[in-house]
């Protein structure tokens, strides 16, 4: 239930209106702040988005040059998380390599976003042909194995950052297109909507003011976990040599050196595989917890 | 019934027409002429006349959608190409390092599915319990861990340290060897299904048949297994149909780790080696397994559920 469903009753004022938006924030924000895996997720989330920025600040290390004399060193003091065989430390390039997912992690999304809000508004408002031909194309982008088809662009296009950045956000569209497609088709029958256009509203003005703002909540809850996912992914496109490039220090990357020397370095697979765990957790658990917030379905 | 799995295998071909123009288009577009990735471009320039007369061996000559409808057509009577790398039919290859992916798959499969719907069930039986939040917390790890992290891991742990199992190989399908590959990326999968098994589990306890059975004087074990357990597992065998991609990519990832001689691990080869013919067969492959999995869940989910044969 949001502020757009009782806009068209006759005798709501615009201070009403003010006031009863503000009390529902209040209230979306006491449910937030009650829900446990929310805030730590939220908690998480936040973390490494300090880390990423302040990562100069945090590192006590330089993430890419090599002192071949400390390869391979066990986690020490000087060391906290130990060296790869570079002898560059793991943990200022775990630290560095937050930058990088992050920058996926967002970038990706932003992308299936814009896409898929677009296609889904479109196909769902429109209706028709329009829906025909477009909920075709989102049933095929979505039937395919998103990491094989990111696999195969990335075979073509060769290694790299802003490779991963097409793979992963030309797959990624058709989840957020299937659902705003859904919300559309519900919205678009209900009361508001048709009291909007009986009082003359034309369909630019309906989809902007009245359809989008409705389907922000499920858009928030599956760009999170998209979020999620698209880190999980550009870190398995690098591990299998596919994503980000060395000495760039991604997460994955790290993974898949670490791989070699899993008899006599484990550090250099334990500790950039816990930085995924954690935060692909953070934020399932910060995605989770918006869905329970904000999904109006689950509202007692 | 006859008429919905008619339906729903005209739906396919239009998928898979997109899938194999995508990969057409994607091996045969981008990176410039397929010609000059059979020629290594340390041994120097091609002779021009040279060039054309193999042009016009593979038909590259022709005009695109000539040679796309040419794969299509060759595809069709199971011809995907030949491989430059190891002088054989592409369908030849892949075909061989299919029978290793099957059994990791299925292997994985039982894991995830039993400990899924275990978990799953218990978890609802006693909602609100530790046990409920125990079973849950282990399935939101399960699915925020990466399977290659998982299975680096394991491999750590099991092998390396406590020398239990092998560390990687097939072992010429020794059970041994295929142990760690199945779990690592079975548990990756149960994650997913012990949530969705509980709250599908959850809504059908709420139902009014449940509380009639109950009220009949059944006993709680049969409402459990009779009543809701039956009714649960709708929704979790689309998922398990649904699944078949993560589990298809997962055994990507998990074939690397373990150096298992399958289809993903061929296709990440052979990336790497640049055989362009052999990654779009295995590509091509993998999504048509894909899509025959999807099709039988459906069918499936037809039987269980009459309600869906509109």
């Amino acid at each position: 239930m949001t502020l757009h469903e009782e806009s068209p009753s006759v005798a709501v004022n615009a201070e009403e209106t003010e006031k009863t938006a503000k009390d529902r924030w209040a209230q979306t924000w006491r449910r937030f702040s009650k829900n446990k895996g929310a805030v730590i997720g939220a908690a998480v989330a936040l973390s490494m988005v300090l880390v990423a920025i302040l990562a100069p600040v945090l590192s006590p290390h330089d993430p890419v040059k090599s002192t071949l004399s400390d390869s391979l060193t066990p986690p020490s003091r000087q060391f906290l998380m130990g060296t790869d065989q570079l002898g560059r430390d793991i943990l200022t390039r775990i630290i560095y390599g937050s930058r990088i997912s992050l920058t996926v992690g967002l970038v990706v999304q932003g992308i299936s976003i814009t896409i898929g809000t677009t296609v889904g508004l479109l196909s769902g408002y429109l209706g028709g042909r329009v829906d025909d031909v477009l909920s075709g194309v989102i049933n095929i982008v979505y039937a395919f194995p998103s990491l094989l088809f990111a696999i195969a662009v990335l075979a073509v296009l060769g290694p790299g950052m802003y490779n991963v950045f097409i793979a992963l956000g030309l797959v990624g569209w058709a989840t957020v297109a299937r659902l705003v497609r859904g919300e559309v088709l519900s919205l678009k029958e209900r009361e508001f909507v048709e009291a909007a256009r009986a009082l003359g509203g034309n369909n630019w003005r309906i989809v902007v003011r009245h359809i989008l703002p409705n389907c922000f909540g499920p858009i928030i809850v599956v760009g999170t976990l998209g979020v999620a996912n698209a880190i999980l992914s550009e870190a398995t496109l690098s591990f299998l040599g596919l994503g980000t490039r060395p000495p760039t220090p991604s997460w994955g990357s790290m993974l898949s050196q670490g791989r070699e020397f899993v008899w006599s370095a484990p550090w250099m697979t334990i500790f950039p595989g816990l930085a995924i765990f954690v935060t692909i957790l953070g934020l399932n658990m910060l995605g989770d917890g918006l869905r329970d917030v904000l999904d109006p379905r689950l509202r007692q | 019934m006859q008429k919905f799995i008619l339906r729903r295998l005209l739906a396919v071909i239009p998928i898979l027409i997109g899938i194999t123009l995508v990969t057409f288009l994607l091996m045969n577009v981008i990176p410039g002429s397929p010609l000059a990735l059979m020629i290594d471009p340390k041994a120097g320039e091609l002779d021009p006349m040279a060039a054309k007369l193999i042009q016009a061996k593979w038909g590259l000559d022709q005009p695109l959608h000539i040679q796309y409808l040419r794969f299509l057509k060759n595809a069709l009577h199971g011809d995907l190409g030949y491989s430059y790398r190891f002088n054989q039919d592409v369908t030849k290859i892949v075909l061989q390092r299919l029978p290793a992916t099957g059994r990791l798959a299925v292997a994985a499969l039982t894991v995830s599915v039993t400990v899924g719907i275990l978990a799953g069930v218990v978890a609802a039986v006693k909602h609100q319990t530790w046990v409920d939040s125990a079973a849950m917390a282990v399935a939101l790890i399960g699915v925020s861990m990466p399977v290659f992290w998982s299975g680096l891991m394991l491999m750590y742990i099991l092998a390396v340290k406590l020398r239990w199992l092998p560390p990687s190989g097939y072992g010429d399908g020794a059970f041994r060897y295929l142990l760690m590959p199945a779990v690592t990326l079975g548990f990756s999968m149960a994650g997913v299904i012990a949530r969705l098994t509980r709250s599908s589990m959850l809504n059908v306890i709420r139902m009014e048949y449940v509380t009639t059975a109950r009220s009949k004087g059944v006993s709680e074990r049969g409402v459990i297994y009779r009543h809701a357990f039956r009714n649960a597992m709708i929704p979790v065998v689309t998922l398990v149909g649904v699944q078949t991609g993560a589990l298809l990519s997962g055994a990507v990832v998990t074939e690397t780790v373990f150096s298992w001689p399958g289809v993903g691990r061929l296709l990440i080869d052979s990336i790497m080696f640049r055989d362009l013919p052999v990654v779009q067969g295995s590509v091509i492959l993998i999504a048509l397994i894909f899509l025959t999995v999807n099709l039988a869940v459906d069918i499936v989910y037809a039987y269980l559920d009459p309600r869906i044969r509109y």
